[in-house]
């Protein structure tokens, strides 16, 4: 039996695997720690629910976390990932849009530092689904990162909306980075998209900062900051989102980037 | 006593030399009127002096009250004292206009300004400027018209408190009335501060607001004329060609080599249909 979230529930997950229905308000948190290791996840939003999954992982251990998520009809979901830690992580995320109406906005932020693997897939089953994904990380030096994002819409699922955005930002020559955006579309009635960039901060962009007495590193580090504090806006609790950013805030702080 | 002095500049881009050989000394309580046909080094002057990347200074000297501008990065001048009003301010995305311009404050100041005291000042350009109001929560210019632009720069300015500005065709995308709230900004920071100006602008109009105390006519990388503010009415009605005659030189704009059209090759689109 899938355990009922109509509120704020923080977990730390101990159990591998786990089945969850939020209906409602629902905001389910799900926050990694040293002990996580591998978790597996069946999330359920029922319809007309507005919910909210969003995980912060804190484990300094490899983990892998895989999330399916079932969207209702009418039901709206954020999903947001914020990983700032140092481990190896895989994350595999699958967005199944199932009934009419239903729409997901899926955000990462993400430093990279050791190897990450992500594989997101947001699957359209329905009419009149959208599902939004925007990729925003940072990657230091010696990191590995493949990002797979997909939006698969299947055919017949008309008025249907498929828009990802993946933003990458290096500061070294040595690192790996793959960012593969996949839009598989077997309708024509829909509106899809798809925007990539990845490369270092523009050379004009911290000239006109240091114009202004930001010293390279403070100029970097706000482009930085500004990568990855959109993981906050998809969060109404302004003490979690004050969070989310001050987690930011101090790890980017927290590294070199120059 | 702020005091900026280039002496016997020789800037070169991208290999190619652009100024050759300018001085000027600009002190505070001064306007500076910096005129010339496009494309003879005005701007090259103003980004060398703050030190972007691409302009290489070949031979000569920038000093601020004794102090060696171009052994200082860009964010030292900046904190010694000079500004920069671009002509083509950055947009940057995902860092908003308060945020930005508070790390700027705070790298001059060895203590943080307080939330209070940098809402209220912030709050005070913005409306001086007579900008929206959610400007302090927008991205750094981004979306922003030319004329908001310009503007901001001048928001800045404002916050950071310069000695020696330079203002580079700031009037460009404003219009009459933004033009007159940006000069009045501009003479209320003269009165009340120690400010030295250096202004490229191509209107007479804006001059006018100012009322510059001195004016020079840069020409081939060169400052072939000093005047004073008739200097500025004068090229308005007669344009720069009897400066050439009375001088003895040709004065020209730079004109921009026809880019070469190359092919970029097939691509998808091509096979298309």
């Amino acid at each position: 039996m899938p355990s009922v979230v109509n509120e704020t529930v923080t977990i730390h997950p101990k159990e591998e695997n786990s089945s969850w229905l939020l209906e409602g308000n629902a905001n389910l948190i799900v926050e990694t720690d040293d002990n996580t290791g591998m978790q597996n996840m069946e999330i359920h939003v029922k319809d007309n629910s507005n919910a909210t999954v969003l995980w912060i992982d804190h484990s300094r251990n490899a983990c892998k976390l895989t999330q399916t998520i079932h969207v209702g009809k009418d039901a709206s979901v954020a999903v947001a990932y914020s990983e700032l830690m140092q481990n190896d992580v895989k994350l595999d995320v699958t967005v199944l849009l199932e009934g009419e109406g239903a729409n997901a906005n899926i955000r990462t932020a993400t430093v990279a530092r050791g190897k990450l693997n992500y594989e997101i897939r947001c699957v359209h089953q329905a009419m009149h689904t959208t599902g939004i994904m925007n990729n925003y990380g940072i990657v230091l030096k010696d990191a590995n990162w493949k990002l797979v994002a997909t939006g698969k819409i299947e055919k017949g699922h008309r008025q249907s909306e498929s828009h990802q955005t993946s933003r990458v930002l290096t500061f070294d020559k040595k690192q790996t980075v793959q960012v593969l955006p996949i839009l598989l579309i077997d309708e024509n009635d829909v509106k899809a998209s798809h925007a990539t960039s990845l490369g270092q901060p523009d050379e004009n962009q911290l000239y006109y900062m240091q114009s202004r007495g930001l010293t390279k590193n403070e100029a970097i580090q706000l482009l930085a900051i500004g990568y990855l504090l959109p993981i906050a806006d998809v969060v109404d609790d302004e003490t979690l989102r004050t969070r989310l950013r001050e987690e930011v805030e101090e790890k980017v702080q927290s590294v070199c980037l120059v | 006593m702020s005091k900026l002095e280039i002496k016997d500049l020789h800037v070169a881009v991208d290999g190619k030399e652009i100024l050759k050989g300018l001085s000027l000394t600009v002190k505070e309580g001064e306007i500076h009127a910096l005129m010339g046909p496009n494309g003879n080094g005005k701007s090259t002057l103003l980004q060398a002096i703050m030190g972007h990347p691409r302009y290489e200074v070949l031979s000569g000297s920038v000093t601020l009250d004794g102090q060696d501008v171009l052994a200082m990065s860009v964010d030292q001048r900046s904190k010694a004292g000079l500004f920069l009003g671009m002509q083509y301010p950055q947009e940057i995305a995902g860092v908003t206009n308060s945020d930005f311009l508070k790390a700027a404050m705070n790298a001059r100041r060895e203590k943080p300004v307080s939330l209070f005291q940098f809402i209220k000042q912030m709050e005070g350009a913005i409306k001086e400027l007579e900008m929206k109001p959610d400007l302090a929560h927008r991205f750094l210019n981004e979306g922003f018209s030319g004329g908001e632009k310009k503007r901001n720069e001048i928001v800045q300015m404002m916050l950071l408190q310069p000695n020696i500005a330079m203002l580079d065709e700031i009037d460009s995308g404003l219009d009459v009335d933004a033009l007159k709230v940006v000069a009045n900004s501009i003479n209320k920071m003269m009165e009340n501060r120690n400010l030295g100006l250096i202004v490229v602008s191509h209107y007479e109009r804006f001059y006018q607001l100012l009322q510059p105390t001195h004016a020079h006519v840069l020409v081939d990388g060169r400052i072939v004329m000093d005047s004073d503010a008739s200097l500025v009415e004068k090229i308005d009605k007669e344009g720069y060609e009897w400066i050439g005659k009375e001088l003895g030189i040709s004065v020209e704009e730079e004109k921009e080599e026809p880019l070469k059209k190359i092919s970029l090759g097939s691509c998808a689109a091509a096979k298309r249909g």
